[in-house]
């Protein structure tokens, strides 16, 4: 498989000797990729303030959830007066992927120590999750790894808190005038072009995205999991049966 | 009350399902052919994401507009290129804001 390369905020190859300069490289690199997201978060903001919930209540969702989509969701179903079982069980199916998430971390996370693990893992939605196991699969250096993650994505959770409290204070004024759908897919191109290194993954993202297309009309979001799921299972298929050779892998 | 209540569950389940993973591994690996399929996750997840926003057929996809796509095309190139995020939002911004204001919003 050829290397991906993971760079910072300044272009330049994240990589430190020390654990702190790491988590700040983490953090540098962490930031515009969160405010790529600002649109969405301000969205967010705006829709809670224009519900009938408290907006205390609203924004807690920003740090109880920590992901974007359910959490809109949630609100949502919550003022349209939705029972509360239907409201956390729509939520819970909309955040089926970060099961994907979890699996793919616990092989960098093995030896991580526990208070890491509960941090790390409540830390991650799909951002930190493309940037951390990008920087870990770039690295032998686990500690580096962790500690690269640990910074962007705690850059991420701040910086996601204060924007969607900007977004229920101006949002319902601000948000218009952000090409919003255009930052959010922006910010999902440059954090998957560096994840496609070769041809398997170039499959997985393909199929993925041509599944997408149809199976967006699933109910509840379903949608982005289920492609997801088909394209790691073709991927995984065709990388199984040799039907795709790594670009990396010498010719016979 | 309720919607913290509801906040509260949505998040502890979401907790459940980003720790199940990571805290059951323990200090075991995965089978071989699990860890190799994990590896497509983080393209076949963002890529899935990007295709749900661009189909018309959801109900939460994107409304599709030349700037958009010239943008995505611009962003794409410049990520491709120059891997880096700053760059393909900036990048992509700027055709976008440029093919709005010729008409093409």
């Amino acid at each position: 498989m050829t290397a991906t390369t993971i760079q910072t905020a300044e272009g330049q190859p994240a990589s430190a000797s020390l654990p702190r300069n790491v988590l700040l490289a983490g953090a540098r690199t962490g930031l515009p990729v969160i405010l790529g997201f600002a649109p969405f978060a301000l969205f967010i903001g705006a829709t809670v303030a224009e519900s009938s919930m408290n907006n205390v209540a609203g924004w807690a969702g920003s740090w109880l959830i920590f992901t974007g989509t359910a959490h809109v969701v949630a609100i949502q179903l919550l003022d349209a007066g939705a029972a509360l079982t239907i409201v956390v069980g729509t939520a819970a199916i909309v955040n089926l992927r970060l099961l994907v998430y979890s699996a793919g971390m616990a092989t960098p996370w093995r030896s991580a120590p526990t208070w890491f693990k509960i941090l790390g893992a409540y830390l991650l939605v799909d951002p930190t999750f493309a940037v951390g196991s990008h920087y870990a699969e770039q690295t032998s250096d686990e500690t580096a790894a962790r500690a690269f993650y640990l910074g962007a994505a705690a850059a991420m959770w701040a910086c996601w808190l204060t924007l969607v409290g900007v977004g229920v204070a101006i949002g319902p004024t601000v948000a218009p005038l952000l090409p919003g759908d255009t930052v959010i897919l922006l910010a999902l191109v440059a954090l998957v072009v560096p994840a496609i290194g070769d041809r398997t993954t170039r499959t997985a993202a393909a199929v993925a995205v041509l599944v997408a297309l149809p199976a967006s009309v699933l109910p509840m979001s379903l949608g982005p999991f289920v492609a997801g799921a088909v394209g790691i299972a073709v991927a995984s298929t065709l990388d199984r049966d040799g039907a795709i050779a790594d670009d990396a892998e010498p010719a016979p | 009350m309720t919607a913290f209540f509801a906040l509260g569950a949505i998040g502890l389940i979401g907790m459940a399902y980003k720790s199940v993973f990571v805290l059951a591994a323990g200090s075991r690996a995965f089978p071989p052919r699990l860890d190799r399929a994990l590896r497509f996750a983080s393209p076949a997840m963002l890529a899935a994401m990007i295709g749900s926003m661009l189909s018309p057929l959801g109900r939460g996809g994107a409304q599709i507009t030349p700037a958009m796509l010239l943008a995505l095309l611009a962003g794409g190139l410049v990520a491709h290129r120059k891997r880096s995020i700053g760059w393909t939002l900036s990048s992509g911004l700027t055709v976008f804001w440029l093919v709005s204001m010729l008409g093409f919003g």
